[in-house]
């Protein structure tokens, strides 16, 4: 991975970094992936995947309102970093 | 004698006794608190106010004869990734900025139900990702046997609050170790149990099929209370299950009977490994320790051992990635003040709001997961995944338990490896392996007294929780 494909990764998850971190996180990246690789190994190998560690089964409920299961708006509001009637406020996002 | 020396068992025996009120216990743990914790930093928030108004209250259901719940009256604290209500819930992370959380994690509500007295909550490295406690946006948290060292991580500040004597018990998360790590830097007890005993409910989550709550103790009898306590179904997570934990009400003596009719497993592939010499010295004896009280040892084989910590890197980082996917700026937490558009709102507050280790792990989870990347990584750790499960499903038909030490490294300086990764993601190379398969671990310290050690892990199979503690209490007093 050189530095242009991990700022392409940023990009994808919405994260930038300065060209200082850029170097050191490269040669930190490579030396992960060079560590975690070891289990390409088994690409060829017919082996089950684990998932989960115990058998689950789907549970369901009832189909019942949840009464005490549900948060107020101005509960939810009070977290926001900005709100306005009860709706989170952001820039316009359609011109 | 100050009421904060005393062990989490031996304090609800005094109060039953009457020896002395609900209030003074946790006004001792508080005044501990405020001067050991200048130096420790144990603690994100503190919630002192209500901690001594519940006591108040406690203390008359005291003098009532009335006192409920399993933790009754003991001065707690919960790791700051489990939510209570009404308090700030940080993640050690500036991206929640004062978020507070709207409602209690299940086992938050437990602890409340069995009337634990909820001091505040604890430091810890930024969104669990760490093993030193050193990646909190709330400065790192010292080893109060040695304040120059790390106190373990993710639940440094879990360990090093109990350590420090300024909570009797507290609850951690350990995703990859990290609960049992800093149990044993700390010397203090941390057990893992079986992956769904304790419900995740409320739980911010690092990695959904790895992370378990998990609790800390001075001692194993103290660890078994508080587990007791928090352990049991919840159908608010679905991968929770009913496996009770047993409060250890028995003597010691029963304990060591139970030794003698035992076999524990010694990983080969850990014998030849290379680890402190502290480390190595500690694992030896603490063999002979329990071979001479009369348990028998059998050398065994974990083949798939050398996939482990690539297994637990890949699964963890990407499910890891895409959990961190929710904090975006829009709902809560902060918000990045200058930004055009919609997407420069995100990558701002993102790129402010999270630490370094944080967005390396994001960036390796999203790689794992992308098309562009060899998601292949992904399903061949999972293949990996099955083996190593597949071995120790094996080992598990031929011996009781395994045994290993909890860390090949002793507690380090504070800064001296936060630089190199690689190192760090080893440290976690006994312990992971647990969480990759869902076994239940515990960690105890090799020496008695308040000093520093190595700790030892007894691994149980799923749902061997009550018989690993069994085994445990034995070796603890072993070692005493």
């Amino acid at each position: 991975m050189d530095k242009e494909k991990i700022k392409d990764l940023c990009y994808i998850a919405r994260l930038n970094i300065s060209d200082e971190e850029l170097s050191e996180f490269t040669v930190k990246f490579n030396n992960i992936l060079e560590m975690i690789e070891i289990v390409n190994e088994l690409e060829d190998k017919d082996i089950e995947k684990t998932y989960q560690v115990h058998d689950y089964k789907t549970v369901l409920r009832d189909d019942e309102e949840c009464k005490d299961n549900y948060l107020k708006i101005d509960e939810v509001m009070a977290n926001s970093p900005e709100s306005k009637y009860g709706y989170f406020k952001i820039k316009r996002v359609v011109e | 004698m100050d009421l904060f020396n005393l062990k989490a068992h031996e304090m609800l025996k005094h109060l039953k006794n009457k020896d002395f009120k609900v209030s003074e216990l946790v006004s001792s743990h508080i005044e501990r608190t405020k001067s050991a914790d200048k130096k420790i930093n144990a603690f994100i928030s503190l919630d002192f106010e209500n901690a001594i108004k519940l006591a108040e209250e406690l203390d008359i259901k005291q003098a009532k004869n009335e006192m409920y719940g399993a933790l009754f009256g003991l001065p707690i604290g919960l790791k700051d990734n489990i939510s209570q209500k009404d308090i700030k819930l940080s993640c050690a992370s500036h991206i929640l900025g004062e978020y507070k959380a709207l409602f209690d994690a299940h086992l938050s509500k437990l602890c409340k139900k069995n009337n634990a007295v909820i001091l505040g909550k604890l430091n810890m490295d930024e969104f669990a990702m760490g093993g030193s406690n050193e990646t909190s946006y709330y400065g790192a948290v010292k080893n109060p046997l040695d304040e120059t060292l790390v106190p373990g991580g993710s639940s440094g500040g879990s360990a090093a609050a109990v350590a420090a004597k300024e909570v009797a018990l507290s609850v951690g998360t350990d995703t990859g170790g990290s609960v049992r790590q800093p149990a044993s830097y700390c010397s203090i007890v941390g057990i893992k149990p079986t992956y769904g005993t304790v419900s995740r409910n409320g739980i911010v989550s690092l990695s959904n099929t790895l992370d378990q709550a998990a609790p800390f103790g001075r001692d194993v009898k103290d660890a078994s209370l508080i587990l007791s306590a928090i352990s049991g179904y919840d159908s608010s997570d679905a991968t929770s299950l009913d496996n009770p934990i047993h409060y250890i009400d028995y003597d010691r003596q029963k304990a060591y009977d139970y030794l003698k009719g035992i076999k524990i497993g010694i990983p080969k592939e850990i014998l030849n490994d290379s680890m402190d010499e502290e480390c190595r010295n500690s694992y030896i004896k603490s063999i002979d320790l329990i071979k001479n009280a009369g348990a028998k040892f059998e050398e065994i084989e974990l083949k798939s051992l050398k996939y482990a910590v690539a297994v637990y890197y890949i699964i963890m980082n990407s499910e890891a990635g895409s959990n961190l996917s929710r904090f975006d700026g829009i709902r809560y937490g902060i918000r990045a003040k200058d930004y055009e558009n919609i997407e420069e709102l995100y990558i701002k507050t993102r790129s402010e709001g999270f630490g370094s280790e944080v967005k390396r792990r994001i960036l390796l989870g999203t790689y794992i997961l992308s098309s562009k990347g060899q998601n292949k990584l992904f399903e061949n750790a999972l293949k990996a995944r099955t083996l190593i499960i597949k071995d120790f499903k094996e080992s598990f038909s031929k011996v009781d338990f395994i045994m290993t030490p909890t860390s090949p490294m002793m507690p380090f300086k504070i800064g001296s490896n936060v630089k190199d990764p690689i190192k760090m993601y080893n440290a976690d190379k006994y312990t992971v392996p647990v969480n990759i398969c869902g076994n239940c671990a515990v960690s105890v310290p090799s020496k008695s007294g308040n000093e520093l050690s190595a700790g030892v892990q007894f691994i149980g199979d799923k749902f061997k929780d009550n018989d690993l503690l069994k085994l445990a209490y034995a070796f603890e007093g072993l070692v005493e």
